[in-house]
């Protein structure tokens, strides 16, 4: 709302950008790392820039401010997207990126909240994260505080009962101040989840379990961030079914569901990085890491 | 392709008779051309809030203004926006919808020119003020029928209004391009007359009539909230071949107007036409990018 | 000492008084549950405090996410459900969201053991501390009777971090004194002697005790200690009481395989071996049965305590008399070893 919005909010093109500067370290840090999961990093990079860029009201120099909004990566093994947009968003210095997954460093394979300032909970086994945001939500209810809760779930992970127990529990309690963002990019490991372990129709399953869904373009900006600002507005939870294509922005990657889980080689990575080519690192103010946990 | 909607905005009490005119003004127009806003989904408190806060949705401070301003300002620059939507039967929010940009948006409500940075955005404004006694009966008939109210709890909500009215709804007609009153006939021929008033300095309707050779229509001025107006009232039974000719001008069509449901009161379809025929003008004069086009001028 | 009254409370009642009395201390306690507040007692909570109470229905993986939720927004939160339901179910998620995490989460589990009695084996929890003793970062409190227990939660509450607490259906005798400040990590020996230390938890104390007295009138002094806290496990009084006794018998109502029983026997081979045997459930399931007639189906009555205790020491003296013997034996095959060698003079033979 134009009169709340004292803080500086990047326009459109800004944003398409930032996905781009994510996207580019995101495989760089998995070739580097020589393992993690590229595909699903990729895919949810513009949902993870709306929050972090438009929507959270997170300050990278009060981590845990008790206000702030939390956000949950449920779909833990896109932590490489959590770590690229930390690191944009000066929550983490750049250089912690190249020691992913390296023992002792604090990115780990999936998200640590007890190493990484900005990660709210560690996750990686899939279907907890909502549980946990409904827990937030609830926290909010008995503060009275006016933060709110997104929690970040892929397609696969709603296959998960414990979902379907939060999002049950979240409308029961009339949570208005949670919202689920569903990155439907149709794979899993295995295959087409709707080969595997069909989810349609997955928005009428959670309007049926009482929340507001808006179905929206995963990678338009245009729509995704007008969907995230609803929150303000509804008086049920609100499910955000993105779609969303799986390795966004790599093309021997897109929609290919053997890089869900498997890094590029060096030629690959040459070839990958060609896509992003003009695309620099932005350097960012010097970054103090609140290490104190 | 970008449209650039023509903006109307109208006002008025809740249980003026906003709704029906705006949806017999969208048959008029064509429907697939007409995009309705109603204010009421702005409401930033659902109606447990409100009556925890003790507020009517009347108060400004009830509505979420500054989102409205947004939506409009995005729609206006051609890009469609997520709209909340109020349910009035449950009195909470619903799942919000896409509005993308149509040629013609009506926005009504209890605000929509409230502030000048919303005002600013239309091409036209009316205010649509219903006598009180005719509200009173209007408001009954719906609020028990459709919102699952009581009769004495509307009753005693309009009494309850009343000062809120006051105070944040009817300033608004100072800002208005027109003001459409409806009220208790005194020709025993309908019920309902309707008084058309247009600033003295703006009078688009004297301009209209003339080019319809509709000279004879007198009309008389009065001072209404601070501006000279000229009032055209609307009692008298014009006939069907008149009316006809008063829409041809803009091809209004006869088939949607003659299924109007108030097809028999006169008045009110007399305003429909005439109503119909200006926003028209101002779709054609965005089209064409220059002068008003009257029929004496072409 | 022995025991102080013959008042029977369940310790799961005992908790439910302290939450109560802990809601009134502190706002940001939060009790949820899992469609049992009437059995795990947090109904008394729910009616005083309606706004910081969460049935989440029978849902008891999304009880954990919303408790870990709550913690980490700096909520005190106390969970509770059946013992089975709230560790074997749900390990998952308290293993990532809740230990991992190490967030304040007070897991409080009633209906532990075989003394739910008729519900049956589906409803018996007797691994319950095996799988939260392997999962790091979590405390695991086992009181001995209902003064225990209320102290215990408030000493949960006090903790931080996520805290286990075993509590039980059964109303059971009373062993220790009321307004004991509890404290974690510390066992409690509530009777001495010198000729056995028998290690026990929850309400096998109160029969460890008995068994202590039985034991007594046959000339064994035994040395009865209360292990309230099975995790961090207090070693330093398992071992001082080892230094006189020489023999340990753990006695839980739990499986033998990874419960106080294995943590008694890791104590023992790393730090000072001894005699030991554990007492508990033997490897196999429940079943129906009144609580008493359970107990005494599983062999953990007093009686049986010190007929174990018995055997133990028989076990040992024989096994003693064995270890002499090879020593013996052993001895001898030395000097015959030095004579062939040519009467090298042996330095360990004096």
């Amino acid at each position: 709302m134009p009169f709340s919005r004292i803080v500086y909010k990047p326009e459109y093109d800004e944003l398409e950008k930032k996905a781009l500067i994510i996207r580019k370290n995101i495989v760089k840090m998995i070739a580097k790392a020589q393992s993690g999961h590229p595909g699903g990093s990729l895919s949810c990079v513009d949902i993870l820039t709306s929050l972090y860029f438009r929507i959270l009201r997170i300050s990278p120099k009060h981590p845990k401010d008790p206000e702030r909004d939390r956000f949950i990566l449920s779909k833990g093994h896109a932590a490489p997207a959590l770590y690229a947009t930390l690191a944009e968003t000066g929550f983490i210095p750049y250089e912690w990126l190249d020691d992913l997954r390296k023992i002792g460093s604090p990115l780990q394979g999936h998200p640590d909240m007890k190493k990484v300032p900005g990660v709210e909970m560690s996750t990686g086994s899939l279907g907890q994260g909502l549980s946990v945001g409904v827990g937030m939500a609830l926290s909010a209810k008995i503060l009275e505080s006016g933060y709110r809760v997104f929690v970040l779930l892929g397609d696969g992970e709603c296959q998960e009962g414990q979902v379907w127990e939060a999002a049950m529990s979240a409308s029961h309690y009339k949570l208005t101040n949670i919202v689920a963002i569903i990155d439907r990019n149709g794979l899993q490991i295995d295959g087409c989840t709707e080969d595997i372990m069909g989810i349609s129709p997955l928005g009428a399953k959670w309007k049926a379990f009482g929340w507001t869904v808006i179905e929206v373009d995963g990678h338009d900006f245009l729509e995704l961030i007008p969907a995230l600002e609803a929150i303000s507005y509804t008086s049920k939870p609100t499910a955000i079914i993105a779609n969303t294509v799986k390795g966004k922005g790599v093309c021997f990657m897109e929609n290919n569901v053997d890089w869900h889980g498997k890094a590029p080689k060096p030629d690959q990575l040459e070839e990958a990085l060609k896509g992003f080519e003009g695309v620099e690192f932005m350097e960012s103010d010097e970054v103090e890491v609140d290490s104190s946990n | 392709m970008s449209v650039d909607p023509v903006f109307i905005g109208i006002a008025g009490d809740s249980g003026a008779g906003k709704s029906t005119f705006v949806r017999d003004i969208a048959a008029l127009l064509g429907r697939d051309k007409v995009r309705t806003v109603s204010f009421d989904d702005y409401h930033s408190l659902d109606r447990v809030e409100r009556k925890a806060v003790g507020i009517t949705p009347l108060h400004p401070r009830a509505n979420n203004l500054g989102l409205a301003i947004e939506h409009l300002f995005l729609l206006k620059q051609g890009k469609k926006v997520l709209k909340p939507v109020y349910d009035h039967s449950t009195g909470s929010f619903g799942d919000p919808e896409w509005v993308v940009p149509m040629p013609y948006i009506i926005c009504e409500g209890l605000h929509p020119f409230f502030f000048k940075s919303l005002a600013e955005l239309y091409d036209m404004k009316v205010f649509y003020d219903t006598d009180l006694e005719l509200k009173f009966n209007w408001k009954v008939k719906r609020d028990t029928a459709e919102r699952g109210y009581s009769v004495e709890q509307v009753a005693k909500e309009i009494r309850l209004r009343q000062r809120d009215i006051r105070n944040f709804v009817e300033p608004q007609c100072a800002l208005a391009d027109i003001i459409i009153k409806l009220k208790v006939s005194k020709n025993s021929s309908s019920a309902i007359g309707v008084d058309w008033k247009e600033p003295v300095d703006d009078p688009w309707i004297k301009r209209y009539l003339k080019s319809c050779n509709f000279d004879n229509w007198q009309c008389f001025t009065e001072w209404y909230a601070g501006r000279k107006m000229n009032v055209f009232g609307v009692y008298s039974d014009l006939i069907q071949d008149q009316l006809k000719d008063m829409g041809s001008i803009f091809s209004i069509r006869q088939d949607v107007l003659s299924k109007i449901k108030e097809k028999e009161v006169v008045p009110y379809r007399t305003m429909l036409v005439l109503f119909a025929a200006r926003i028209k003008q101002i779709r054609a004069f965005k089209d064409k990018d220059g002068e008003v086009v009257f029929k004496d001028a072409v | 000492m022995t025991i102080i009254s013959d008042r029977e409370i369940a310790t799961r009642e005992a908790y439910g008084r302290a939450l109560v009395e802990l809601g009134r201390q502190n706002n940001n306690v939060v009790v949820l549950d899992a469609d049992l507040a009437k059995s795990t007692q947090t109904i008394k909570f729910a009616k005083e405090f309606p706004d910081r109470f969460f049935d989440v229905g029978i849902a008891e993986a999304n009880m954990i996410g919303v408790s870990a939720g709550l913690a980490a927004c700096g909520m005190v939160v106390f969970c509770s459900s059946f013992a089975i339901f709230a560790t074997q179910r749900v390990l998952n998620q308290i293993f990532q969201s809740i230990a991992y995490t190490n967030l304040n989460v007070k897991i409080a589990a009633s209906h532990a053991g075989i003394t739910v009695g008729e519900d049956g084996a589906t409803h018996q929890s007797i691994d319950d501390i095996s799988i939260i003793r392997s999962v790091p970062n979590m405390t695991i409190i086992v009181p001995a009777d209902a003064h225990e227990a209320y102290e215990a939660t408030f000493a949960a509450a006090n903790f931080e971090g996520p805290v286990y607490l075993r509590l039980s259906r059964m109303a059971t005798p009373v062993v220790t004194p009321p307004g004991k400040p509890f404290e974690i990590g510390k066992a409690v020996t509530l009777r001495e002697g010198k000729d056995i230390t028998i290690a026990a938890c929850g309400i096998m104390v109160y029969e460890a005790l008995g068994a202590a007295e039985k034991l007594s009138g046959l000339g064994v002094e035994a040395e009865v200690i209360n292990f309230n806290t099975i995790k961090p496990f207090d070693r330093e009084t398992l071992v001082e009481s080892l230094i006189k006794t020489r023999a340990a018998l753990s006695v839980e109502e739990h499986s033998i395989i990874g419960g106080l029983g294995s943590a008694v026997a890791e104590c023992i081979c790393e730090e000072f071996p001894v005699a030991m045997s554990r007492m508990g459930i033997r490897d196999q399931f429940g079943q129906s049965g009144k609580p008493a007639d359970l107990l005494k189906q599983y062999q953990l009555t007093a009686e049986d305590i010190a007929k174990e205790a018995l055997r133990l020491l028989e076990t040992r003296r024989k096994a003693n008399e064995i270890y002499e013997i090879s020593a013996s034996t052993k001895s001898d095959f030395g000097a015959l070893e030095s004579e062939v060698d040519g009467g090298i003079p042996d330095e360990n033979s004096n």
